[in-house]
């Protein structure tokens, strides 16, 4: 009798927690389910007040670039990664004694948005969300973010260049920008007797073979001098890689229509076969598959790497390491026009709540931190504001001056990251590529590859 | 009510027992059990943060039509089959060499065995990421002295099974040489003596004697090691990042990526599920291999 009890009880007792442990978790999950309904996503239960219009509280959420540090003019408030958030968020309180606002530091190292992710699944959904751009669609997609048309007026929407954002739809709010482009040790060129096979200062254009060219001349292996870089470990910086295609007439979709993919086609191919040229002829660092975007970075700033495809972020780098830096254009075949750059922009995000007055006091902290931060934040990130407003403001280099010139005389080019599959988007290119360098796939067969996984994960 | 009574009786009496057990239960059932329960049911619903809508059995579906999660189960089946054999020899290996040391000495070889156990499998990757880098790293260096080509470790299909395998295994054989060199610490040194006096060669007592008397430990090792493998992680998502392709991705890495790079829950639960199913299937098969040959 004893034994028969001690048997069965203590496995009651473990099934009697569990269950009321998991109906625990299972309504907490039940609120999530009534999210989906436009303005109905919860902000989180963790303290928050509830709607009375007296006192607010926000949930601030950012990714933590490890280059936002020691912002112009914030210096003692921005020592640490992260504390960026923390210095908006006071200055804004400080205005603002009604709103209070906690900070949540999405952790950049991994990529994704892993942090903000679990917390979202833990019931902290955030009011606000600065990142880049890339990062936030998929909460778009998943009916998680605000429309901002009725909160900005005519005027302060054609204060953004380019019709960068506009009163339909519109679902994110540009901070800054900065094209992904070539950037070049100058100094290296100099050395090798080849600066002057770089493309003129008043231009800024080269073609492909200009650019092989150059690559060939500085191509110094003995002397551990790298020519170029490519990268197809991670998906991070793929858009440097993407790059090379524009020129070629390659894109990724077309217009507005991000159902499925245009970017399979001969252009393309043309494009991924000069991609393969560099590294077939030894002017790009051996094994791309097991690099990264930070094994180019390391590189550059020890000056064994002549040319790096990324952001116009280098100018403190260069003038700590005392090397000359060079910001062109990706190289163009000779029967074709200079192409268009992708841009790589910062921005935020005001998320739905059931709560109107949380909105309004979101829509405030975002127009704050773009009036009163975004031109020392483009700053450290080597960026270019997006407002006509602020362009006398920023403190641009020479180089950057010619970067917003040469923005304007070759355009810009979209890549799907509104689409809310861009993250995938952006691995399955990933594997494209490395498809391509281990000799996997011929760059036709690598493209329809693309096409078929990348529409496949569009549709879902 | 006597038998209540009986019940409150022998609880109060056990009451020191459960007050030891039932902390450590709590932790598992919070750790362990009940996150288990929540990833089977989250397996069977469309759940990416937003929305959680029922799928039935679509998650699984998709699961076996996915490419990615073939060749994960292909990869965690090979590192399992390669790794765990490999690494218990080597182990035993390694530890009746530096048993019959001295003290002092066994203990430095134990410490500097088990000094990667110590430092953790993230630090462990990132100084392989270097000895493998295909420019600057140690390896190619020594192939260039001997006159070969540097090799791409984790950049071509071909090495990258062979270079994760030489990363787990400096991982992880320092610990299984300690239980090793414990095993051979419990066996009666007469037997050996004796079976010496009947005329036994150094092969055959380590054969007849010294391996079926290690075979708790063996036993011990083997399956913990393909649970090990089962669960790879951050060795892949620090060297090769699954890649190039998926040739290295594993079950808990490609489970990582469907949750926090695709966003989608529900199929990450459900290749967790299969996760824990397959790593059952192994062990206990293996337990029953082991176990069917100590029967007979």
């Amino acid at each position: 009798m004893k034994k028969t009890y001690q048997k069965w009880l203590i496995p009651a007792l473990c099934l009697a927690m569990v269950l009321a442990m998991t109906a625990c978790g299972g309504s907490g999950n039940a609120s999530k389910t009534t999210g989906n309904a436009p303005g109905g996503a919860q902000s989180g239960d963790s303290g928050k007040s509830a709607g009375n219009g007296e006192k607010v509280k926000l949930l601030f959420a950012g990714t933590g670039f490890s280059n936002i540090i020691n912002v112009p003019g914030h210096e003692d408030a921005t020592q640490n990664v992260g504390d960026y958030l923390k210095a908006i968020a006071n200055e804004f309180m400080a205005e603002n004694p009604h709103v209070e606002v906690e900070v949540l530091v999405n952790n950049a190292a991994s990529g994704t948005t892993e942090t903000l992710d679990v917390e979202i699944a833990s019931g902290n959904v955030p009011n606000l969300f600065f990142s880049k751009e890339a990062d936030q669609s998929k909460y778009m997609g998943m009916g998680m973010i605000q429309t901002l048309d009725n909160y900005f007026t005519d005027e302060e929407v054609t204060d953004y260049i380019g019709g960068i954002m506009t009163n339909q739809n519109e679902w994110r709010m540009p901070m800054f920008s900065a094209p992904k482009l070539i950037c070049i040790n100058k100094t290296l060129f100099e050395n090798a007797d080849a600066a002057h096979l770089l493309p003129s200062p008043d231009d800024r254009n080269w073609t492909t073979d200009e650019y092989m060219n150059a690559l060939r001349a500085v191509n110094n292996p003995s002397a551990g001098i790298f020519p170029t870089i490519l990268f197809a470990k991670t998906a991070s910086a793929q858009e440097s890689m993407m790059g090379y295609l524009w020129p070629f007439g390659a894109r990724m979709f077309s217009g507005s229509d991000l159902t499925k993919t245009t970017l399979n086609s001969p252009e393309t191919a043309q494009g991924l076969a000069f991609v393969k040229s560099i590294l077939d002829e030894g002017l790009a660092v051996n094994g791309p598959t097991a690099l990264t975007d930070d094994d180019m970075w390391a590189m550059f700033e020890n000056q064994t790497l002549a040319v790096a495809p990324e952001l116009p972020a280098f100018d403190g780098m260069a003038s700590s390491a005392g090397f000359e830096i060079y910001y062109v254009n990706y190289p163009h075949p000779a029967d074709k026009g200079p192409g268009p750059l992708w841009q790589f922009t910062y921005a935020l995000t005001v998320w739905k709540s059931e709560n109107p007055a949380e909105v309004e006091a979101s829509v405030a902290l975002a127009k704050f931190m773009a009036d009163k931060w975004a031109v020392p934040l483009s700053e450290v990130c080597g960026a270019l504001p997006v407002r006509e407003s602020q362009k006398a403001e920023a403190n641009l280099t020479g180089e950057l001056q010619a970067v917003v010139d040469l923005v304007g005389k070759v355009g810009t080019v979209g890549s799907g990251t509104a689409s809310p599959a861009y993250p995938v988007l952006r691995d399955t290119f990933k594997d494209m590529n490395a498809f391509l360098f281990i000799g996997e796939k011929t760059p036709e067969e690598a493209l329809v590859w693309f096409e078929e996984t990348l529409n496949a994960a569009l549709i879902r | 009510m006597q038998a209540l009574k009986k019940v409150v009786t022998n609880l109060y009496k056990q009451r020191w027992a459960w007050f030891f057990i039932i902390p450590g239960y709590i932790i598992f059932l919070l750790f362990n059990i009940i996150p288990t329960l929540r990833t089977v049911y989250t397996s069977f619903f469309d759940y990416n943060l937003a929305t959680m809508e029922f799928a039935g059995l679509g998650n699984y579906i998709k699961l076996f039509g996915s490419q990615a999660f073939r060749a994960s189960v292909r990869n965690t089946l090979l590192f399992a089959v390669i790794i765990t054999p490999l690494s218990t020899v080597v182990s035993l290996l390694i530890a009746t060499t530096i048993f019959p040391l001295g003290n002092k000495a066994q203990s430095v070889y134990r410490g500097a065995f088990f000094l990667p156990n110590v430092i953790g499998g993230v630090i462990i990757s990132a100084i392989w990421l270097w000895i493998f880098h295909p420019v600057y790293g140690v390896l190619n260096y020594v192939l260039s002295l001997f006159g070969v080509q540097p090799l791409l470790w984790l950049a071509d299909s071909k090495t990258v099974i062979f270079s994760v395998v030489l990363v787990i295994m400096s991982w992880t054989c320092g610990s299984l040489i300690i239980l090793y060199v414990a095993g051979l610490g419990n066996i009666d040194p007469c037997l050996m003596e004796a079976a010496k006096i009947d005329g036994a060669s150094p092969a055959q007592v380590f054969f007849r004697i010294t391996l079926p008397l290690l075979k708790p430990v063996t036993t011990f090792i083997v399956t913990t090691q393909l649970i090990n493998c089962f669960q790879l992680w951050e060795v892949i998502y620090l060297l090769t990042d699954g890649g190039p392709v998926n040739a290295s991705t594993t079950l808990a890495f490609d489970i990582y990526k469907k949750a926090f790079l695709l966003g989608d829950y529900g199929l990450a639960a459900a290749e967790g599920v299969m996760l824990i199913v397959l790593c059952a299937l192994v062990s206990l098969t293996t337990l029953r291999m082991v176990s069917g040959k100590e029967e007979k």
